[in-house]
């Protein structure tokens, strides 16, 4: 115990120690809410495997619209080869090192019925997918043919519906990028609603038929973008230990 | 200590309250354990700083630290010990109950002593 006289030399120590050059990171002292995020979503954030799948499946959307296109067959080999021999995971596990997760406590309720409804979510997508597009089609574009993919705006809500559950504190930009990738997408489907001739353009083809994998680019490289911001790379000193 | 008035406080932890060794624990306070590799780039700290603020929690058994050789490479592992987990929590509580009893004499102060008019709506001169 100690008096309260002998307390503003403890907090005059604290706050210089905070404000050591090593601490600094743009001007303020050392965030706890950073390391304690960054560590708890060490896994979720590694996002370059994310990255190699969405380019998967992208190049093999393409096939359907680049007639003839042997090149996007290797391209399409390439990414999956990046995802069989597991590179991303050897490249975070190298720079950013490894955490085991604290182990799960009891799900709550809410949780549990949160959960169940996004896997069934999936599944219907999975078998329904196609139908729900041509019904979305026709009730939203007055068009039968069923080529617009809504799938990706689907992707988007839902992942916009799950950031506002994570801890945005140490992520305030995160509702912001959905929003706007939701707002992409749908603007992508509703497109040819006004102008019916841009579904004669390649561009729009190749970005409506890859929209989900490209959706999934851009996540991939939003996540390893914000880990990187998370745990900033010491340049004084080499990788390893 | 003699206290100069009726209050007194518990002090936080020194071997805690520091920042290297603060975020180490918070770090590990955060996951069942985490490695050397980790624990430099999220703290920010060289491999000797590093190494050496480990020593200094693991003499303490604040930490417990475990090497081995993965793919003819060491690793190590560091995970925080019981006494580890209380006492970083016992910083928390402390920091907390000086952080109220600070707001509470700074109220009582502004309540004494009533800022002019033109400080409290932001005039100088």
């Amino acid at each position: 115990m100690a008096s309260i006289a002998s307390i503003h030399s403890l907090v005059c120590g604290i706050n210089q120690s905070m404000e050591s050059e090593v601490y600094k990171t743009d001007n303020s002292p050392v965030d706890h809410q950073r390391l304690k995020f960054g560590t708890e979503n060490l896994a979720a954030l590694q996002g370059l495997d994310i990255v190699a799948l969405g380019a998967m499946l992208f190049f093999l959307e393409l096939t359907d619209v680049v007639k003839d296109s042997w090149w996007l067959y290797l391209l399409n080999l390439a990414a999956a080869v990046v995802i069989v021999r597991q590179m991303p995971s050897k490249y975070y596990e190298r720079h950013f090192g490894r955490v085991e997760p604290k182990s799960k406590r009891p799900t709550s309720r809410r949780e549990a019925v949160g959960g169940l409804v996004g896997i069934l979510l999936v599944i219907v997508v999975l078998i329904w997918g196609r139908r729900i597009e041509v019904w979305a089609d026709a009730v939203l574009m007055g068009d039968l043919s069923g080529q617009i993919r809504w799938v990706a705006s689907l992707a988007w809500s839902a992942r916009l519906l799950r950031n506002t559950q994570r801890d945005s504190a140490a992520d305030p930009r995160g509702p912001l990028f959905y929003v706007v990738g939701l707002a992409t997408s749908t603007a992508i489907c509703l497109c040819p609603k006004w102008y019916p001739e841009v579904m004669q353009s390649l561009v729009w083809k190749t970005l409506n038929a890859g929209s989900l994998g490209l959706s999934l680019t851009a996540w991939g490289l939003r996540d390893h973008l914000l880990l990187v911001h998370l745990l900033p790379k010491n340049g004084s000193d080499d990788e390893g230990q | 200590m003699k206290a100069s008035n009726q209050e007194t406080l518990e002090l936080p932890n020194r071997l805690v309250h520091e920042p290297a060794r603060l975020a180490i624990l918070t770090v590990l306070s955060s996951c069942e354990s985490a490695d050397f590799v980790f624990l430099r780039r999220v703290a920010g700290l060289t491999k000797g700083n590093l190494s050496v603020q480990l020593v200094n929690l693991e003499q303490a058994g604040l930490i417990v630290i475990t090497k081995e050789i993965v793919e003819r490479k060491m690793r190590t592992t560091v995970k925080l010990s019981k006494r580890g987990a209380a006492e970083i929590e016992e910083y928390w509580q402390t920091m907390d109950a000086i952080r109220s009893r600070m707001v509470r004499r700074k109220d009582r102060r502004s309540a004494r002593y009533p800022l002019p008019a033109t400080a409290r709506f932001g005039f100088s001169g």
